[in-house]
């Protein structure tokens, strides 16, 4: 499902008209963002957790050239689904 | 930081953001999420714009073994959830980090290094607080200041090389790791720059390091003249260095003992150059010692420090020799450069093994087949004949014409070439060349002697004609030049130069010598 179908249906769901749930929904993104940004947790109940993670830099060899390259410390976001979100994808 | 955001703070967001009611903009929330549960499980995968894509993996099942039992048990199939952050979040959660890039490590890095300066970092994070190097785990922003730091005290040692726009680009990497590497490669630029200088300053030098052409069989030979004036810096292999040495010094002895000179000429200098360095052999070998304990530490750090003030001092005294040897002394951290050396050395090894095979071919091949051929070829030259009746003739008007001249002042010398001139007058060619000839003994003639072939009776006889030489005639019966000397020997010759028309020559006869 993409993007544009996800919000049709929330708007039908939600009762707002597509231009106010797109906006509502870039709004929440921006507000999740914000919150990662400051290393905060996000945890939403019955579906998981998003948090920022530090990958730490590493080696790696590329195995054609055996070049050797090391590759630099990130950020990166990650989601746990919680228990019940995952019983119920099963 | 670290606070748990719930869907209601979420929703408090919204309703500070978008003016809502907060009843409304709960449901909202709660509707969204709720969405993407269930439409994961219809299409399994949703995309929300902005965040990111969650997708429904199966993971087929598979065989395993039990960790505690060690049974081998099938792991049923199952989903999993996963969830790509979209690009944009991505990079906004990765901003502190956004300008590091991969870089390419060359071989002979010290990775080990750079994990012992890892700890070293969290130490100095602990303890010791002389430079605000940055560990701290995802926040970036305290690290810039350090990174300005950090260019300068490069930019000594780099000068005004146009790597410098690179290492300001060159991602910092928070960790130490970063910091060795760029240390280590404005190290590395400094290495080229002072031995270029070296080779326009000594002109000599510019003839035997010219022709290689390489910068880094260059630097070679100035690292052996640095190794040679100094001992041994920090802890690099004692063997490897020797290898450097040996192949350096075939073709940079004249670039090291130049060293050893230039390196007297500055000697007060240097000599206090040395003592800031004489603690960093040290220090090196202390930091191999995983690093536990602070005192060791923060002398590491203090090290760095002295490498920047040595650079800056060396820049005042202005000689490139101290600051080729300085960087000799910093410069073990970087392996890298050695992977240039090698293939020279190999080249130059090769070459040489080759001479020596040439050489000893050479010297084997004339010692075997041709016995002392080079002294024969000498000793005989051309067989010359002159016809009797024109020599006496001519010896006859020199004579005359000397006892004309020379009359009265040479009383002696003038009897003395009238008495041998009455017997010259038959004899005139062989008694005039015997001095010579003395010389030029058949028993001189070692490889009929030594030689691989004996005389063992005459084959034949021949009368000499004219225009024959004995050359010719060794030519003719034995089918080589080089058998003059069995004629001569066998025929007792005096001068091989000069054999009278119409004389019988007993052509000997040879036999291979047995051994």
């Amino acid at each position: 499902m993409n993007n544009k179908e996800f919000i049709a249906e929330l708007s039908r769901r939600s009762g707002f008209t597509l231009k106010d749930t797109s906006s509502l929904v870039a709004a929440l993104v921006a507000e999740m963002t914000e919150c990662l940004e400051d290393e905060n947790v996000v945890f939403i109940q019955n579906v998981g957790t998003f948090e920022v993670k530090k990958k730490q830099e590493r080696v790696v060899v590329n195995p054609s050239t055996q070049q050797r390259m090391l590759v630099p410390p990130k950020l990166i976001v990650n989601f746990r689904p919680s228990a019940s979100f995952k019983e119920k994808m099963q | 930081m670290d606070k748990k955001i719930l869907m209601q703070d979420l929703a408090d967001g919204l309703v500070q953001r978008k003016g809502l009611a907060k009843k409304e903009a709960e449901d909202f929330v709660r509707s969204l999420f709720d969405m993407v549960g269930e439409f994961l499980q219809t299409d399994k995968i949703v995309k929300i714009k902005g965040l990111g894509t969650f997708k429904l993996v199966t993971v087929d099942s598979r065989e395993s073994v039990d960790v505690n039992t060690g049974e081998r048990i099938v792991i049923k199939e199952y989903t999993k959830i996963n969830f790509t952050p979209d690009p944009v979040l991505r990079d906004t959660i990765n901003k502190p980090f956004a300008q590091f890039e991969t870089v390419v490590l060359y071989d002979g890095t010290d990775i080990a290094d750079m994990e012992r300066m890892d700890e070293v970092e969290l130490a100095e994070k602990a303890g010791v607080d002389l430079l605000p190097r940055e560990v701290e785990e995802g926040n970036g922003e305290t690290e810039t200041p350090r990174q300005d730091n950090e260019e300068e005290d490069v930019l000594p040692l780099s000068e005004t090389e146009p790597m410098d726009a690179d290492e300001d680009g060159e991602p910092e990497i928070g960790e130490t790791a970063g910091n060795v590497s760029m240390e280590t490669s404005g190290i590395e630029i400094e290495e080229v720059e002072p031995v270029r200088e070296n080779e326009e300053g000594v002109a000599d030098e510019i003839e035997g390091a010219g022709q290689e052409g390489e910068t880094p069989s260059d630097s070679g030979e100035v690292f052996s003249g640095g190794e040679i004036t100094f001992p041994e810096p920090e802890g690099m292999p004692a063997d490897e260095n020797a290898a450097g040495n040996q192949s350096a010094s075939d073709e940079g002895e004249d670039g090291s003992s130049r060293f050893h000179e230039a390196g007297h000429d500055v000697e007060p200098s240097e000599a206090a150059a040395q003592d800031e360095v004489g603690t960093q052999p040290e220090e090196g070998r202390a930091s191999q010692v995983p690093p536990h304990n602070g005192p060791v530490d923060s002398s590491r750090v203090v090290e760095s420090m002295h490498v920047g003030t040595q650079q800056i001092e060396v820049q005042k005294v202005e000689h490139q020799t101290v600051e080729n040897q300085h960087i000799v002394h910093v410069a073990p951290e970087s392996h890298g450069r050695r992977v240039y050396l090698t293939p020279w050395m190999m080249f130059f090894s090769a070459l040489l093994v080759l001479l020596l095979m040439s050489i000893s071919y050479y010297i084997g091949y004339n010692h075997l087949f041709y016995k002392g051929d080079g002294q024969t070829m000498v000793q005989v030259p051309d067989t010359v004949f002159v016809p009797m009746e024109v020599q006496p003739a001519d010896t006859l008007d020199m004579e005359q014409t000397d006892t004309m001249t020379q009359e009265k002042p040479d009383t002696t010398l003038r009897n003395a070439a009238v008495v041998p001139s009455v017997p010259r007058r038959e004899k005139p060619v062989k008694s005039q060349p015997a001095a010579r000839t003395e010389e030029m003994h058949p028993e001189k003639y070692a490889q009929v002697k030594g030689g691989a072939y004996e005389i063992i009776g005459t084959q034949e006889k021949h009368r000499l004609k004219s225009g024959e030489t004995l050359r010719g005639l060794a030519l003719k019966y034995y089918g080589s030049k080089d058998f003059t000397v069995y004629l001569v020997v066998h025929n007792k010759i005096k001068n091989p130069d000069l054999v009278p028309e119409g004389m019988w020559l007993e052509i000997p006869k040879l036999r291979l010598k047995r051994r």
